[in-house]
């Protein structure tokens, strides 16, 4: 492990100061991880893949910045979280909503129940039909593993905000989940 | 599958880019260094700008202050030129009193004849003494166009002249010298009196001379400023187009290197 870490911090190094080789070989590393982070925020994945090329050129011209303290990997992540939130921006399809209706929400487990039976590609497009606002709280939040906290300040909105966008988020991929599942048995 | 086994699945999952997604990050980082070195370069070639510049234009301040410092030396030298001039001209105005001393001499002379030759001896050596001084006076004229040298003669000559000559001899003033040639018309012989003539001729020549000098001394200041000014110039205008020239050679060259 310590052998393969410092492998890691020199290819950074060399690829901090411009080597090729270097950077090629931390793209191939990253990139397939990376282009299915991307694609959680951003379809179709000819626009994920252009948004996760725009952050590895950052990465490479800021790679200085790096302080080798955390994992690189986890340093990258949050590059391209924050490069697809900015895409998002950019589009100005970003919007919050702060109503709540907590007795139409019910309850996390259940949704998590109907959740799970569909195979991966099928989650996907239901976060995919998801508002961007709902699929960006959803993601960092379920997938990402980020707090309400966290999430508010990386999207500057407050932390009950992040709570109503999730709670929403999970209702209408309960709704999307059994409209799949009728189809399914239908068939 | 819960809600933790949802998030390892898309945390594993892995989506291959595209073949041509390396080579435009490539491309890109490649355009990217370029814009890096471009400004270096051109910051690079403004500082060996400046640097030729400021090497060049130093010698050219320094040389002008010091070139005003002589003028101003040779204005104070001039000015003392004239006012010395002035001075004599005073000493001419006032032949008065040299003539009641000449009459006092010439009694003198009358009552004692070995005086009166001790003075034409001593007015001799003077005389002499005048004429070497004409003689530096003429050789310089001839020569370089150095103004502080012809000043400095000329200077000398003066000092000559009002320190030894002048006060004493009243050969040089034409006034003196025609009431001197009254006063001793009787007793002068014709030696003495070609002396005197000479002198006389002398004193105006030399007259003519420090007039003429002064006007020469400004004409020829200036002419041998225009003249360095010009020089200076045109080697700094070659310095300059042949440092551009190694420049653009070597910018040209970098820029080439890089492609």
């Amino acid at each position: 492990m310590i052998h393969l870490y410092t492998n890691e911090k020199k290819l950074i190094q060399n690829a901090a100061k411009g080597d090729r080789k270097s950077q090629k070989h931390l793209f191939d590393k990253h990139a397939p991880k990376m282009l299915s982070v991307c694609r959680q925020y951003i379809s179709p994945v000819e626009i994920a893949e252009e948004i996760m090329l725009n952050g590895f050129f950052k990465i490479f011209t800021k790679l200085d910045r790096f302080s080798h303290q955390g994992s690189f990997e986890g340093w990258v992540r949050r590059i391209m979280t924050r490069e697809c939130i900015d895409h998002l921006r950019k589009k100005d399809v970003f919007k919050f909503k702060d109503e709540i209706d907590e007795e139409k929400i019910g309850c996390d487990e259940d949704v998590q129940e109907d959740e799970a039976d569909l195979p991966l590609h099928l989650i996907q497009e239901c976060i995919d039909n998801l508002p961007n606002g709902y699929k960006s709280v959803f993601v960092m939040l379920t997938i990402d593993g980020m707090k309400h906290r966290e999430i508010a300040r990386f999207l500057n909105i407050s932390e009950n905000t992040s709570k109503t966008q999730y709670r929403k988020a999970r209702l209408m991929l309960q709704e999307q989940v059994q409209q799949i599942r009728k189809q399914h048995y239908e068939a | 599958m819960k809600l933790n086994n949802i998030k390892d699945s898309f945390e594993n999952r892995k989506i291959e880019p595209s073949a041509s997604a390396w080579d435009q990050i490539a491309s890109r980082l490649d355009q990217e260094e370029k814009k890096d070195k471009k400004p270096v370069i051109y910051w690079l070639g403004a500082i060996a700008a400046a640097l030729v510049f400021g090497f060049f234009l130093y010698p050219l301040v320094t040389n002008q202050i010091d070139g005003a410092e002589k003028q101003s030396e040779l204005v104070i030298e001039d000015k003392k030129i004239t006012w010395e001039k002035s001075s004599h001209q005073n000493k001419q105005v006032i032949p008065q009193d040299i003539i009641t001393k000449e009459n006092e001499i010439v009694l003198e002379e009358n009552g004692n004849t070995k005086k009166s030759i001790s003075s034409e001896k001593t007015s001799s050596r003077k005389k002499s003494n005048f004429i070497d001084s004409k003689e530096k006076l003429s050789n310089n004229k001839t020569g370089t166009n150095s103004a502080i040298a012809t000043a400095d003669v000329v200077l000398t000559a003066k000092d000559k002249i009002k320190n030894n000559y002048i006060p004493e001899d009243n050969s040089i003033n034409p006034a003196i010298a025609n009431a001197k040639t009254q006063n001793k018309a009787q007793t002068l012989t014709s030696d003495q009196e070609m002396e005197l003539l000479l002198s006389k001729a002398l004193e105006n020549v030399r007259l003519n001379e420090v007039a003429g000098k002064e006007i020469n001394t400004d004409r020829l200041l200036r002419e041998t400023e225009w003249d360095i000014e010009a020089d200076r110039r045109n080697r700094v205008n070659d310095i300059i187009y042949d440092q551009l020239g190694k420049l653009k050679s070597e910018a040209y060259t970098l820029i080439g290197g890089n492609k």
